[in-house]
């Protein structure tokens, strides 16, 4: 009863593997009643980076051509302002800032032209009487000491704060209509009597508005040039072959640890690989999850990925090896695999702990490629702790059941013991 | 056990730890002379805080965390093992003129994660030993020997990961592996011959605390008893 119980356990696990793989690699047209469907596999829809989609890589060096007290902020708001401002333009990009520069990524796209000029066109922002594009500035970038975007409720808002100089020339617009001249967007009326004169907000139609605005905003506070030093191609070709390379490292590295726990512990190392092959489908879900602006796939991203399916293995070994030193000492089958078990799973934990503390911190305070290497990494541990701690307890567990003899396990009893009763 | 032993051990971990001592001030004199040779333009300030931050937080959560699952002991132990890898790498990093990126922040992170998981692995190796009666040579002899198979092996591990990445996108993660390749040089050096004497000693020296503390109560409390003892004797007197 038992046995035929774990079998079909057995069996569903399989088929919701196999299920989960075939949406993981294929992608298909789902027609609808009312609206059709195109479903993209899980591989195809991880936010790859350029190397692997294709595109150019432009990187700009940010001089400053009025010193600023934080250039920190100035680059990065203008990371912000140049993203928002190629989606405008109907660029699918990446913007990031390296060091002291900026690198731009626009996918599929391979000789761009005007770019350059297009990121250093003069960002403005004003708040005047009139409306009209010759009236004084009442208000200008200068007098604004921060711009965020923000929700209240169900709107979306954004927020300028003014410095008391800035403070002080705004109450001259509190009786009226104030408006809003912000880059080269149609200017905001406003009726701002009654309105707070440390800082004002706006509404705006949707989240994405609200923070290119903001972005524009604080862009404007700064005079930054960015001077093009190096262009990277990725043709299709390239990006293909880096592709089938992902590909070859990922699967050659699944094939090799599934020979090496197969080789050692026969039935148990296969059904090891099993809860490996799982990991790997679990990791290439969670990964396409994260959204494109937390995480964007890249070759630092790929190496941790592999590190975590590597550290899984080592954990899958440490558990199988200690269950064999179990029985090596004199226990049964299946005492050995619940010991071997519950004397492995703390160190087990404590080393995925370890790892994980400083990849968080990094992932926090680090720049653009060591937070794409710490969500990969992070998320590549997460999984295969998942995978030693639970998987491979129940799977080992369910084995004892079907499979009485140790060879089947790889396991063999030293000389001079006996078994314990 | 022999007091010959004893005076070994004591004497072997100290002048060990003095010379590494020696070698981490050289480490800082190297940084502060000859500086990183920075690769690309980047914000030095913004990677130094962010090194900053990332190793003092991890470093802070690592020791809560050791030090509750297992003993402040081997807390520490990791505590001073990652700041010597962290000071011998740059050090290193400085010397041979390495060019650092930006990336330099990842190469600490895994540094941090794989001093505090190899340490934890030798330091298990010997948690059921009686250091104040053992040989310290030996204990340290059989010790690696058990180790260095894993040490060994997750080593090669990373190692081998990073030559089939490097050898797939070389651009991406040279600037990483090659910072990377001398931080791992250091941690199998470190973990051969650092992390054990540190614990050793630190595990001696704490039980000795531990014990003078107790003593230092037992002479209090005599010395209460004794002033406890003339009170008694002359409010007697006192009363004859």
């Amino acid at each position: 009863m038992k046995k035929k119980r774990t079998v079909a356990k057995f069996i569903i696990i399989a088929c919701l593997c196999a299920v989960l793989a075939f949406l993981t690699m294929f992608s298909f047209h789902l027609a609808g009643n009312s609206q059709d469907y195109d479903f993209v596999g899980f591989a195809r829809a991880i936010n790859f980076g350029v190397e692997y989609r294709g595109g150019t890589a432009l990187t700009y060096k940010v001089v400053e051509n009025t010193k600023s007290s934080n250039l920190q902020k100035a680059i990065s708001n203008n990371a912000t302002r140049i993203e928002y401002l190629l989606d405008n333009k109907g660029y699918e990009s990446n913007v990031y800032q390296d060091g002291n520069n900026i690198v731009v990524e626009l996918f599929d796209e391979y000789s761009p032209v005007g770019i350059e000029e297009m990121i250093n066109a003069e960002v403005n922002f004003s708040i005047k009487k009139e409306q009209s594009d010759t009236a004084e500035a009442v208000v200008s970038s200068k007098d604004v000491s921060n711009a965020y975007a923000t929700k209240s409720g169900s709107q979306n808002v954004i927020v300028i704060e003014f410095t008391s100089e800035g403070s002080t020339k705004y109450q001259t617009l509190l009786d009226g209509t104030g408006y809003f001249y912000i880059g080269n967007n149609s200017p905001f009326s406003i009726d701002l009597s009654n309105s707070n004169p440390n800082y004002v907000g706006i509404v705006v139609k949707n989240w994405e508005t609200a923070k290119d605005y903001a972005s524009q905003i604080m862009s404007s506070k700064f005079d930054l040039e960015f001077n093009n030093i190096d262009t990277t191609t990725y043709s299709a070709q390239d990006a293909q072959k880096n592709v089938i390379v992902m590909l070859a490292l990922v699967i050659g590295l699944f094939v090799l640890i599934s020979v090496l726990l197969i080789a050692m512990f026969k039935t148990l190392g296969l059904i090891g690989s099993f809860a490996m092959f799982i990991g790997l489908l679990l990791q290439i879900l969670l990964v396409q999850a994260v959204p494109e602006h937390v995480f964007i796939f890249t070759g630092a991203a790929l190496y941790a990925s592999l590190l975590a399916m590597a550290i899984g293995a080592l954990a899958v070994y440490s558990i199988f090896a200690k269950m064999h030193k179990e029985y090596k000492l004199g226990k049964i089958l299946n005492a050995s695999v619940k010991f071997g078990y519950q004397k492995s799973w703390k160190m087990i934990i404590d080393i995925f702990v370890l790892l994980l503390v400083p990849t968080v911190m990094g992932y926090f305070f680090g720049t653009y490629v060591v937070k794409q290497f710490a969500m990969a990494f992070m998320c590549g541990l997460a999984i295969y702790a998942f995978v030693a701690l639970v998987l491979v307890k129940f799977f080992a567990k369910w084995l004892t059941y079907i499979s009485f003899k140790n060879t089947h396990y790889g396991f063999k009893r030293e000389a001079h013991v006996d078994e314990l009763k | 056990m022999n007091s010959n032993k004893k005076y070994d051990f004591y004497k072997n971990a100290i002048y060990f730890l003095i010379a590494n001592a020696v070698l981490l001030v050289a480490a800082v004199v190297v940084l502060c002379v000859f500086g990183f040779n920075y690769g690309v333009n980047i914000s030095h300030g913004r990677m130094i805080l962010g090194i900053s931050l990332t190793t003092i937080l991890s470093l802070l959560v690592l020791t809560i965390y050791v030090g509750i699952r297992y003993d402040f002991v081997k807390a520490m132990t990791i505590l001073f093992v990652t700041a010597h890898n962290m000071l011998l790498s740059s050090a290193i990093i400085c010397l041979i003129r390495v060019p650092v990126t930006e990336s330099l922040i990842a190469g600490y992170v895994l540094l941090i994660a794989l001093t505090a998981v190899y340490s934890l692995i030798m330091t298990n190796k010997i948690k059921d030993i009686n250091l104040k009666k053992a040989d310290f040579s030996q204990v340290i002899k059989n010790t690696i020997a058990e180790s260095a198979k894993q040490i060994l092996v997750y080593s090669l591990i990373v190692v081998g990961l990073m030559f089939l990445s490097l050898i797939a996108f070389n651009a991406s993660l040279f600037s990483f592996a090659r910072l990377f390749f001398v931080m791992l040089v250091v941690l199998i050096y470190s973990a051969v011959t650092i992390t054990l004497p540190i614990w050793c000693f630190l595990s001696t020296k704490i039980k000795r605390v531990k014990r003078a503390k107790v003593d230092a109560n037992v002479d209090n409390q005599k010395v209460v008893k004794a002033v406890n003892l003339d009170n008694e004797e002359n409010e007697a007197t006192e009363a004859e």
